[in-house]
């Protein structure tokens, strides 16, 4: 074996420790990188043996090929060993560079063989080992110290919320108290506006009274009964506007306390939370049901306007002889001076003339809607189909009319509106203006009935006087 | 979102006729010589109905009677054309119809068809669907008609009337709704909450499956 030979194994070999000295870098960095658990742990460990036991069958292929190439080589004449050269000065230290596969032809095989390849092979072995040692050393020294960097950062935190908690527990008394207040205060207001709610009942209450008086004063012609119940409802209005004006200031302050207490709820929840260590609780938006009472408010608007739209039912099948606002006005028949209670109340606002066309047709359409009421046999029909709907031939069976005549009742009552036929079918329905038509017959015919037996009475009386 | 085509296989009226439906809530009018074309479904690759070109005449009694009287609307409306679900009509039979040769002007139809696409989605639980109630769809005026055994509805952009059997009435306009139980009792409300939620009907009239929207008429009907 020559002496460049020799060298070049020795750069070789360099070239190897620095190879494993960035083999135990990289193994530095990968415990760093990875987690410091178990696992991790060991996976460099599995990988050392993988990587060993690659590297002795790269080496056990080597050999068989040796042991080939020894065969081939035995074949060949032994060349006689060459004339020792002279000493060359040392050459500058070349870079290095990647080794190439030695040729079979100039492998001395016997220095494999040699005590002193096996030795630098162990000692190679031996420095992937204490490489591999060492980073595993590394990688437990560096979890270590992360532990202890984490068991710091937690007694830090744990001291801070220890701290945080102890002055919460003196905010917490504070605002319990405050809770308290707030409750107490809230009880209050609540009392205040039943008692509020109480006065605004009572106030209607006397209102509706003081109505009521003035409609029995207007009924029996009282002027003097009707000026003192026009002045108590007066004055009951007025107290009625007050008793509102204090419901809605109650009703203010009540919503302002409840949205202050639902605050300091809100606020103890937060701290209780933190004193049990656990997260506070989730913000959650929620409105707030009914606090200020507009609910109850709108509910309450909503059942005004049923009973005013109710009211203004009742009031168009059953007038009372309620006057129309400042636009209208009333429109009298001169021909009739005392006839005050049946003055019709007409829009004027589009002039005169048009006043006397909308009354003409007023008394067109009057009359032609009163007659069509003005036979037995359509109001007979009105009442059958005030039961349920009818097809002609039930109809006409009932009232006992047919073909033509039954044809003209029922055009009359349709062309006035108060009977409907469907289309599909035929059958015919009465109408909502035909319903309120039949009991305003139905009206008179009792009020008529209502006098006659009260006259009958009176001359009864005079019989038995006589 | 159904995606609508039509096929060449027209069929044409050859009398005039009107028909009245199971329920006796609605009479159609068919005029001679109108034309009827198969309408498919694109995705499923099956018949759903006809595209009826030509008048048609449609007359709803939507009233009924209540302790005050009559309330609802005798509906009667012509249109020039009409899409009708499903496939199996009772009154497309061939007493009525006969089949004609290809049509030429075909692609008229084709783009007619896609105007419809966007009303409606697919829904099993929807009357039109299946051979249990008719949906009668018009483009032109937004008009929908949606009939079964028992109930008629009419919607339309500013209204919507719905009748089930002889007693059950809603009729939501935009500003009121009217309703007639089964006892006869007539209830009306015009109050703002009442107002706001039937406008919420009118504003999903095209976006929601109009099966969901049959459902929801259906829970009107019984919560009222």
């Amino acid at each position: 074996m020559s002496k460049d030979e020799i060298d070049e194994i020795k750069k070789e070999l360099e070239e190897q420790k620095k190879r494993n000295e960035e083999m135990a870098r990289l193994l530095k960095d990968v415990y760093k990188k990875l987690d410091v658990s178990e696992e991790s742990k060991e996976r460099p460990k599995r990988d050392l043996s993988e990587a060993k036991k690659t590297a002795e069958e790269i080496l056990a292929r080597d050999l068989y090929d040796i042991k080939d190439n020894d065969h081939k080589v035995h074949d060949e004449p032994i060349r006689p060993a060459r004339p020792a050269r002279p000493a060359r000065p040392a050459r500058p230290a070349r870079p290095a560079r990647i080794a190439k596969p030695a040729k079979p032809a100039e492998f001395n095989f016997e220095f494999f063989r040699s005590d002193e390849f096996k030795k630098k092979m162990k000692d190679i072995e031996k420095k992937v080992e204490k490489a591999a040692d060492e980073g595993k050393k590394i990688g437990e020294k560096i979890s270590i110290e992360l532990e202890k960097k984490l068991g710091k950062f937690l007694e830090r935190e744990t001291e801070r919320i220890k701290g945080a908690v102890k002055i919460s527990k003196e905010e917490l008394k504070e605002i319990n108290s405050e809770i308290d207040d707030a409750r107490r205060e809230i009880d209050q207001y609540q009392r205040d506006m039943d008692q509020a709610r109480r006065g605004l009942a009572q106030a209607k209450q006397e209102v509706r009274h003081a109505q009521r008086r003035i409609e029995r004063a207007r009924q029996r012609e009282d002027r003097d009964e009707k000026l003192d119940a026009e002045e108590s409802l007066r004055d009951a209005i007025d107290d009625l506007n007050d008793a509102e004006e204090d419901t809605r200031e109650i009703r203010s302050e009540l919503a302002q306390a409840r949205r202050e207490f639902a605050r300091l709820q809100r606020r103890a929840a937060k701290i209780h939370h933190a004193q049990a260590g656990k997260k506070g609780p989730r913000v959650v938006h929620t409105a707030d049901v009914d606090v200020d009472g507009t609910v109850t408010d709108y509910i309450s608007r909503v059942m005004d306007s049923v009973g005013k739209s109710m009211e203004t039912t009742f009031r168009t099948v059953f007038p009372d002889g309620k006057r129309v606002r400042a636009s209208k006005r009333s429109v009298k028949d001169d021909s009739c001076g005392d006839c005050e209670d049946t003055a019709i109340v007409i829009d004027t606002r589009n002039g005169k003339d048009h006043v006397i066309k909308k009354a003409s047709t007023f008394y067109d359409k009057t009359a032609l809607l009163l007659s069509a009421l003005g036979d037995q046999h359509r109001i007979k029909i009105l009442k059958i189909l005030e039961e349920s709907p009818q097809y002609q031939k039930e109809l006409a069976e009932i009232t006992g009319l047919k073909g033509g005549s039954f044809k003209h009742h029922t055009d009359i009552l349709q062309e006035a509106d108060f009977i409907t036929r469907e289309a599909v079918r035929g059958r015919y329905l009465i109408t909502q203006l035909g319903i309120e038509a039949l009991k305003l017959g139905e009206m008179i015919y009792l009020r008529k009935k209502k006098l006659e037996n009260e006259e009958e009475e009176e001359s009864i009386d005079i019989d038995i006087k006589d | 979102m159904m995606r609508l085509s039509i096929e060449n296989r027209p069929l044409k009226i050859t009398h005039s006729f009107e028909y009245t439906l199971d329920n006796k809530q609605v009479k159609l009018s068919f005029s001679k010589n109108a034309i009827l074309l198969p309408v498919f479904d694109d995705r499923r690759d099956i018949q759903i109905g006809f595209l009826l070109d030509g008048p048609l005449g449609v007359i709803g009694d939507l009233l009924v009677h209540s302790k005050e009287g009559a309330v609802g609307e005798i509906i009667e409306e012509t249109y020039s054309s009409a899409l009708f679900l499903p496939a199996k009509l009772p009154f497309i039979t061939f007493d009525h119809v006969k089949e004609i040769r290809p049509l030429e002007n075909i692609e008229i139809y084709e783009t007619k068809i896609q105007d419809f696409k966007v009303l409606f989605k697919y829904d099993e639980k929807f009357p039109g669907m299946k051979e249990e109630g008719i949906l009668i769809n018009i483009n032109e005026s937004k008009h929908l008609w949606l009939i079964n055994k028992n109930a008629t509805f009419f919607l339309k952009p500013s209204e919507i009337i719905g009748r089930r059997g002889e007693k059950k009435l809603v009729w939501l306009s935009k500003s009121e709704i009217l309703t007639v139980k089964e006892d006869g009792s007539l209830k009306s409300s015009k109050d703002l909450f009442s107002v706001k939620k039937a406008k919420q009907y009118f504003d999903r009239f095209v976006e929601v499956p109009l099966g969901i929207m049959f459902s929801r008429f259906r829970e009107l009907f019984t919560s009222f």
